[in-house]
């Protein structure tokens, strides 16, 4: 449980590392599904109020999301492109065409349900 | 439908796990948002209402206006004479003039002689040729920010003193609290459109969802989840994955299923 009880802050962390304030988090939470509103979201986050695991989880996908954008903002160009499909340096979710129309068609056929891992914890790949 | 739940789980979907997602309280943030476009037109005849008995208060003006500063650059509103907008145009177009002053050091600004005042040279000589001899220029402040000015023009040198800068000075006020309510509009509107954007992407997901519990996922979170690993795996974001998702099964529904 320790895990959980220190989550709050771990997230918090990460929403200062991505640069956004808590009514942007709370935006980005209620896109992906969210449906704890934005005074619980700021509770949750200072550690006043509780969040179900699930909301947890959301919120935890919501700040990955937009430390991954973040992340790839900040990256340094090369001054010679990778050949092609092996630039790194595309905006978030354009590379992989081929295999990620394979990865959406295994999820419709309900073979890619691996059983599910705990949300990964936000934070640490934005530096 | 294949591959429906796992025949191992013990737990099929209880019907609470099935129930739609409790709505977002919305409804408040648009009532409150559909009130304040409904005064948008308030403020614009509020102001005029000021800018008028600014003009009409003050003896001997002939014409007020208002110059608000924000990210939209500078302009005037309610101008009560075509000389004031003139006089305002000048202002911006040369970068100099009482109004500018008044906005920059939020303190009020008078000149008794337009040609002989030494402040601002270029733009004292273009409205002297318009007429105008004397100006009062009061800042407008709102929670400690200056967010423009208000300004009376008179075509009488001298022609203001220490009674109409008390007037102005309380005219300003009350400019002020219109601005600040008008450019909270603006505010309300920005945020209007954030949400209907995320709406639109929470739809995206929620259709996915929905996709997925037909196809045997046990309960929304479980449905999530699956989403989730798949928008890690590839990189992508969960709306990207949701898109693709919702679009494989209307493009290619009987290819998929065969596969």
């Amino acid at each position: 449980m320790t895990n959980h009880d220190h989550r709050h802050r771990h997230m918090d962390a990460a929403r200062v590392r991505a640069e956004l304030t808590v009514p942007d988090l709370w935006l980005r939470y209620v896109a992906l599904g969210g449906t704890a509103d934005a005074f619980d979201l700021d509770g949750y986050l200072q550690g006043l109020v509780s969040l179900e695991i699930f909301q947890q989880d959301v919120l935890a996908q919501a700040l990955n999301e937009a430390l991954e954008e973040c992340y790839r903002a900040n990256r340094v160009p090369l001054s010679t492109r990778p050949s092609d499909g092996e630039d790194d340096d595309r905006p978030f979710g354009t590379e992989d065409d081929d295999r990620f129309r394979s990865l959406v068609e295994q999820l419709l056929r309900g073979r890619s349900r691996a059983p599910r891992r705990d949300a990964e914890p936000p934070g640490g790949s934005c530096s | 439908m294949r591959d429906a739940a796992p025949a191992d789980d013990p737990t099929p979907a209880q019907p609470d796990d099935l129930r739609a997602p409790p709505p977002v309280d919305l409804a408040a943030a648009l009532t409150q948002m559909a009130g304040l476009v409904l005064s948008r037109e308030t403020v614009d005849t509020a102001l005029e209402l000021v800018t008028t008995l600014a003009a009409t208060t003050t003896a001997g003006t002939l014409g007020a206006a208002v110059t608000v500063v924000d990210e939209h650059g500078k302009r005037s509103r309610a101008a009560s004479h075509q000389a004031v907008q003139q006089a305002d145009a000048l202002q911006y177009e040369l970068d100099e003039g009482p109004c500018l002053t008044a906005w920059r050091s939020q303190e009020m600004v008078r000149i008794d002689e337009t040609t002989s005042d030494v402040r601002w040279p270029r733009w004292n000589e273009a409205v002297s040729r318009l007429g105008v001899r004397s100006v009062l220029s009061a800042p407008l402040l709102a929670v400690g920010e200056s967010i423009g000015a208000m300004k009376v023009y008179s075509v009488r040198p001298a022609n203001y003193g220490p009674h109409e800068e008390r007037v102005m000075r309380l005219l300003a006020d009350q400019a002020s609290i219109l601005l600040a309510n008008s450019q909270s509009l603006s505010e309300a509107r920005r945020l209007s459109r954030q949400l209907t954007e995320a709406l639109g992407r929470r739809d995206a997901i929620a259709q996915a969802v929905g996709v997925l519990l037909a196809r045997g996922a046990s309960s929304h979170q479980e449905a999530f989840g699956h989403l989730a690993a798949a928008a890690q795996r590839s990189h992508r974001s969960i709306e990207d994955v949701a898109r693709a998702l919702v679009a494989a099964l209307t493009a290619g529904d009987t290819h998929a299923a065969d596969a």
